[in-house]
């Protein structure tokens, strides 16, 4: 009786590794499908043009070099974690840490940056459809930032104590929604520059 | 009071959900004073900086974010005691007013919740049945119609959404795949807390003034000025999509990777696949919904214009984003209450259920086909598409999985041993009321016929046949089937008859009529019904004096079995779905050991045991006497 | 705790009447009920269904018509297999032996969805042949009405005519194929006329057009908005005079159009 009420709450390791993939994995097809809620509405307001009001002529498209700096910000991020994680996987423990913070300095970079941007887009009210989606795509790109590099931070704790040995699936799975965040920001910065 | 009992108690309070409601206040009035002070003018900002406020600090003051700290920043990882800790060992009652996450303890939150919403949605349709019973605006202002109809409708929509994924796909479902727990225990907790969190935000639009939208808060109404309450229906439906999308991965990760030994897919009972096929279809609709009330509450804090046509928004936009989670929706509430039907069906016919693979193949199907229909609630918007064809055509093509499983169920029946119980006859009852409802489904999946029936009476009643008449018979025969199991008593089996024949006959005289006023052309959402509608209008009312009459004998069975009920056995129908072979009250680790499955639970009439427990070979459950 | 036994007469419980006679009785059962539903619903359905004045709405009733009696076969099929066996193979009291299953023969099942795959198909053929019927209802040029919706009333205007309609009344001619183009100042608004068998609805910033429509009848009928537009929507009525065609002229150049 005592050892069943002990083994509740310890999971096996390959248990813990499925459900930790199957967890993220849905998670990021729910807010993929959110970004592609986003497009679609693009793509649709674009091509219905209501009253010939879709973008105003003062709606200037958002600056090319501040999107294109945060896009590199973004990739660079996404390789060092890549080769964090190459790099834990190879040895079963913590991998450089360094290159890890590396990854996490850069989102946090990319968090203040894009936060920036969306304050200043500088459109006046009251804003046409096409000021309003590029609004949404800015401060949506924002919040996915603040939601990675909180789980960077989480992760960093991680580290410092030095629980991530013998876990490295945390360091994969995790990666998941990393990569995720650095692919779906690049879509709408795409996004941005082509509509209308 | 003494030092301990004051520590104790203090234990007791914090963190628990009195600690999160006192922080969430206490969040709200913060929040919502700062952006009063720097934007006083804007009433939407004020409320939804609030509303941000009170969810945060409520989730702080529960203990929500103490597991995520922990995750990151502790020195070790949880040991068996804290564990068993937040899963409500040994605290009694109080764990059920904390973040617990024994999945059992979540059930019973999810069941007393859905029963508390049922309620209150169950007052808003008196209310509105009141008003109709006659013409003219007499008993409510319209504004006040208007919100109660938009009340009812989401808090009846919610209530379904959850009502049988909420209690037993939480309290059931892991013990029948053999397993100790959800996939995700603190995520578990998670899901019913955001949707406790977002009641106090819906009853708040009631002292702002009400929303004018009804339940689908199309823009740009949703968009006009107004009243600030409108803000509370786009914040409750953020916050109570992300519950169901968290329920949901925590849901369909349980299922695939926490299955007993034996346990295969070929095993697995109808139930669970009704359960995760449904969170499956939710995990997918439920974004766009989200988006969706993101881009209400930007027109109407920040003045963007997503749906205002003078600035290049379109209300077809909103109509898209909404049916496309819309549509899947009502199989996400249908799906689990089909698989409960099929469930009951097969313990009270004393067989097998007739056809299972099919049964499955087709609620798969019905899962598939549904995302694609969505363009039916736009035929007659005006947003000409080419492809109303293929809306059409796919639309009727629901219709044949969803006759298989009348023709499972049937099956089941016929030449069963038919036990007669309140769920079988509850069953019985969502039969009956699904043909009616599915087959008028047919008729507005037509153009043609749709031209005429679409938003008025007609769609109203096929939607109550579907979601009520099926749908919540379907919860109810899952409620009675498996309140013993969970709450350790029996519920008065004629309380429970006079409960179901009350609220079908209530039922169907009332949406029979509604049926009629449909026919004649009553359009929805009347405050102000026609005269030559009004003697329908009045029938359908009195006989939901019955349907109230039904509501009252359900609670009144409910408290007396929770005050002084007989105390239930362990397998009470004879089931031989693995919940019925672990003790009532089911302990917190569900299983001494766990069990070693080896066949389907539905094979009445062979003498070998479904499921044996890995050590000791027990013999089938008697059935008691 | 036994629970009591529901439905007065317990049928045979014990006894074992042959499967096929069950079969076969309730087949019975079921086909005579179903003729007996279509031949009250015939006479019944013109007191069920309002009038129809206009030939897209006698269509539109047909196939209403014409569902109902596919309908009623099909429900009664549930409706006498269920009743059939609740009240058949009722077992007083807890059974204490489970019941012989019944191996699914493939033909039951492929034959089922057979039947439904035809009725479904048959629906579908059904609905694409109205809605093109539709479609290309144009003859010449039909009677044009601009139908503006607003918070919370309707207004009129027969641009072919240059006259817009004072107090919300609409007035057409019998006989006379008339379509309406519509939209809306405000929030979404629905166009309808039961009678007429038109709906659309009124979108702000986008005319939307109702398919062409002839009425047949001279009478009174009634618009009404079936979109929830906000306070008053239940109040958004407007008359339809539907007259005959030299009663329509007087009444344009009573409004000051020019026929």
């Amino acid at each position: 009786m005592s050892t069943a009420l002990e083994q509740m709450h310890e999971v096996e390791p390959h248990i813990q590794i499925g459900r930790a993939r199957s967890g993220v994995i849905m998670l990021i097809i729910s807010d993929a499908l959110s970004v592609v809620a986003i497009l679609a509405a693009g793509g649709y307001l674009t091509a219905l043009n209501v009253s010939g009001q879709f973008r105003d002529p003062h709606e200037h498209a958002p600056a090319f070099v501040p999107g294109l700096l945060l896009a590199i910000a973004m990739v660079l991020s996404g390789l060092f974690y890549f080769w964090w994680e190459r790099g834990v996987k190879k040895n079963e423990n913590a991998g450089q840490p360094l290159l890890f913070i590396l990854s996490l300095l850069l989102m946090l970079v990319a968090l203040v940056g894009q936060t920036w941007v969306a304050v200043t887009l500088g459109y006046a009210e009251p804003f046409h459809a096409y000021a309003s989606l590029i609004l949404l795509q800015s401060w949506f790109t924002s919040v996915h930032f603040l939601l990675t590099a909180i789980v960077g931070i989480l992760l960093l704790g991680r580290v410092i104590r030095g629980r991530l040995v013998g876990h490295g699936y945390i360091v994969e799975v995790s990666g998941y929604w990393w990569y995720y965040t650095v692919i779906a920001s690049l879509l709408l910065w795409l996004f941005s520059l082509l509509l209308a | 009071m003494t030092q301990t009992r004051r520590s104790n108690l203090l234990q007791a309070l914090v963190p628990s959900v009195v600690s999160g409601v006192v922080l969430g206040v206490i969040g709200a009035l913060v929040f919502g004073a700062i952006i009063a002070r720097a934007d006083p003018d804007n009433s939407d900002a004020i409320i939804v900086s609030a509303y941000l406020g009170w969810t945060l600090l409520f989730f702080v003051g529960i203990g929500a974010f103490n597991g995520v700290w922990k995750w990151g920043f502790a020195r070790h990882e949880p040991t068996a005691d804290e564990s068993l800790h937040i899963a409500g060992h040994k605290q009694g009652l109080w764990r059920y007013f904390r973040y617990t996450t024994d999945h059992k303890v979540v059930g019973m939150q999810y069941l007393a919740t859905v029963l508390v919403l049922f309620f209150l949605g169950s007052l808003g349709a008196f209310m509105i049945r009141l008003e109709q019973s006659t013409p003219g605006a007499i008993f409510f202002n319209p504004s006040t119609y208007n919100t109660i109809v938009g009340m009812h409708g989401i808090l009846m929509i919610v209530s379904t959404i959850i009502m049988v994924s909420g209690p037993f796909g939480n309290f059931v479902l892991p013990i029948m795949i053999g397993a100790r727990d959800m996939a995700f225990p603190r995520l578990n907790a998670l899901s019913y807390w955001l949707l406790f969190s977002a009641i106090p935000v819906f009853l708040s639009t009631l002292f702002l003034g009400g929303f004018p939208t009804g339940w689908t808060g199309y823009a740009p109404l949703a968009d006009q000025v107004l009243t600030p309450g409108m803000d509370a229906y786009c914040f409750t439906i953020i916050l109570f999509a992300i519950s169901t999308t968290v329920a949901a991965l925590n849901i369909v990760t349980t299922v695939l990777v926490m299955r007993t030994k034996g346990m295969t897919l070929a095993r697995l009972p109808i139930f669970v696949w009704g359960v995760i096929l449904s969170v499956i279809l939710g995990l997918t609709a439920f974004p766009s919904f989200i988006i969706s009330q993101v881009m209400v509450l930007m027109d109407r804090i920040f003045e963007t214009s997503f749906f205002i046509a003078a600035f290049g928004g379109s209300n077809w936009l909103y109509e898209h984003l909404f049916w496309f989670m819309g549509h899947p929706e009502v199989y996400v509430i249908a799906l689990p209450a089909m698989a409960v039907a099929a469930e009951v069906t097969a313990v009270f016919s004393r067989k097998s259920i007739f056809g299972l693979r099919l049964l499955v193949g087709s609620l798969i199907t019905i899962c598939i086909l549904s995302i694609l229909v969505w363009g039916h609630h736009l035929y007659t918007s005006g947003a000409n598409t080419a492809l109303d064809g293929p809306y059409m055509l796919d639309t009727e093509l629901i219709s044949i999985p969803t006759g298989v499983f009348f023709l499972v169920l049937v099956g089941t029946l016929w030449r069963g041993k038919l036990w007669v119980t309140v769920p079988l006859l509850f069953v019985a009852g969502m039969l009956v009321n699904f043909v009616i409802g599915g087959i008028t489904g047919i008729f507005l999946a037509d153009l043609p016929t749709d031209q005429i029936l679409h938003g008025g009476m007609f769609v109203t009643a096929h939607f109550h046949f579907t979601l009520v008449g099926s749908m919540v018979f379907g919860f109810f025969a899952g409620f009675y089937f498996w309140f013993p199991k969970m709450l350790a008593r029996r519920l008065d089996p004629l309380l429970g008859k006079i409960h179901f024949w009350l609220f079908e006959i209530g039922f169907l005289g009332t949406f029979i009529a509604l049926f009629y006023a449909g026919l004649q052309g009553e359009p929805r959402w009347s405050a102000n019904v026609a005269p030559p509608f009004a003697t329908a209008n009045l029938i359908a009312s009195l006989f939901a004096i019955l349907i109230a009459a039904s509501v009252f004998t359900l609670v009144y069975n409910v408290v007396i079995t929770v005050i002084r009920g007989e105390p239930a056995v362990a397998n009470e129908w004879g089931g031989k779905t693995l919940e019925w072979t672990v003790p009532t009250p089911v302990p917190l680790e569900n299983f001494e050991e766990l069990p070693v499955v080896t066949s389907t639970p539905y094979d009445y009439g062979s003498p070998e045991p479904a499921a044996v427990p890995e050590k000791t070979v027990e013999a089938q459950p008697q059935l008691e006497s | 705790m036994s629970e009591v036994n529901i439905g007065g007469n317990t049928a045979s419980t014990s006894s074992a009447p042959k499967d096929v006679n069950h079969l076969r009785r309730a087949v019975l059962i079921w086909v005579i009920l179903s003729i007996i539903g279509i031949a009250v619903w015939i006479p019944l359905s013109p007191f069920i269904l309002p009038p129809a004045a206009s030939d897209l709405d006698v269509s539109a009733n047909f196939t209403l018509v014409v569902f109902t009696i596919l309908s009623i076969p099909v429900a009664l099929f549930v409706f006498v297999f269920l009743g059939y066996s609740l009240l058949t193979f009722q077992v007083k009291d807890r059974p204490v032996e489970d019941a012989t299953p019944i191996t699914p023969r493939p033909g039951l099942q492929v034959g089922w969805l057979g039947i439904t795959g035809i009725l479904c198909l048959f629906l579908v053929i059904w609905g694409m042949f109205g809605f093109y019927q539709e479609s290309v209802a144009s003859s010449s040029a039909p009677l044009v009405v601009k139908v503006t919706g607003q918070q919370w009333l309707w207004t009129f205007n027969y641009p072919q005519y240059g006259v817009s309609s004072q107090g919300q009344v609409l007035e057409i001619p019998v006989n006379r194929p008339v379509q309406f183009s519509v939209t809306s100042e405000d929030v979404l608004h629905g166009f309808a006329i039961r009678a007429l068998g038109v709906r659309v609805d009124a979108n702000p910033g986008e005319v939307t057009t109702t398919p062409i429509t002839t009425p047949t009848q001279i009478g009174q009928y009634t618009v009404v908005c079936v979109e929830l537009c906000g306070l008053y929507h239940s109040y958004m009525w407007s008359a339809v005079n539907v007259v005959s065609a030299s009663e329509f002229n007087s009444w344009i150049t009573s409004q000051g159009g020019h026929v």
